[in-house]
């Protein structure tokens, strides 16, 4: 396998996902123009999620939910970035 | 319905998850196997308020747990001054309402938002339907998941239903 050209690796971004049911981490590599709503959607899979309406939000104090309707570059997710998978279905 | 002790292995699995994310968030569980109680300490982000979380999980997986906030013993439950005021998100209105004159995590997977127990809704196909009610709504099916999709909106509060 031929190994990947830079400019290839600078469209792409590693990023590790925390998910409320595993004690561990996954890590993935998505393409930047990738929906953040396309890119829950595989990690929810990856950990065995079935159903629901798979978000991601950022860690921290404050974190913050990502648009799943935008691209992970225009959410400015970074190489590294730690995120957490939620569900965006609302209440009532 | 289901054996206490099949439940609680059922539950000590999903733990190990939910503990892992309650450490990202600065908590910790307390499980009382004796009682298939779960009990969560959240923090209100801005004004450090405590709130008191409690699940008993009888009957867990079959039916979904109860859920409510009680009073720092971990006993009285479903007052207003233990509950935190929803505020709208931006994935819709809040989970946290007042029910006649309790309050109800209102969600699929709290036996407590069931008509048949007390709750508003009559139309989820009763508890045991808990898995596929509700598609609309927030979905969450394992302890992990039910903590963080109640922190969720948690974390947007401010203050409590009703004043001390």
């Amino acid at each position: 396998m031929e190994p990947q050209s830079q400019e290839h690796r600078d469209h792409e971004v590693k990023v590790i996902v925390f998910a409320p049911r595993s004690p561990h981490p996954k890590e993935f590599t998505w393409t930047k123009t990738l929906k953040v709503g396309e890119a829950a959607r595989e990690a929810a899979s990856a950990f065995g999620y079935q159903a629901g309406n798979p978000g991601l939000q950022t860690e921290g104090h404050h974190p913050r939910t990502l648009d799943n309707k935008k691209t992970l570059a225009e959410e400015h997710v970074k190489n590294g970035e730690k995120l957490e998978l939620i569900d965006t279905g609302g209440g009532v | 319905m289901i054996p206490v002790e099949h439940t609680r292995i059922i539950v000590e699995q999903e733990l190990e998850g939910a503990r892992s994310w309650a450490t990202r968030h600065g908590m910790e569980i307390g499980w009382l196997p004796e009682d298939l109680q779960i009990r969560v300490t959240f923090l209100q982000p801005e004004r450090k308020v405590p709130y008191f979380l409690r699940g008993t999980l009888r009957d867990y997986r079959v039916l979904p747990p109860e859920w409510t906030f009680t009073d720092e013993n971990w006993q009285t439950s479903g007052r207003p001054r233990d509950f935190p005021k929803g505020v709208a998100t931006t994935f819709g209105p809040s989970i946290f309402i007042m029910h006649g004159q309790t309050t109800v995590i209102c969600v699929p997977f709290n036996r407590l938002a069931y008509a048949d127990h007390a709750g508003p809704h009559g139309d989820w196909g009763g508890p045991a339907n808990w898995l596929n009610a509700g598609a609309a709504h927030i979905h969450a099916d394992t302890i992990g998941d039910m903590l963080q999709a109640i922190y969720r909106d948690f974390s947007l509060t401010q203050e409590q239903m009703a004043n001390p």
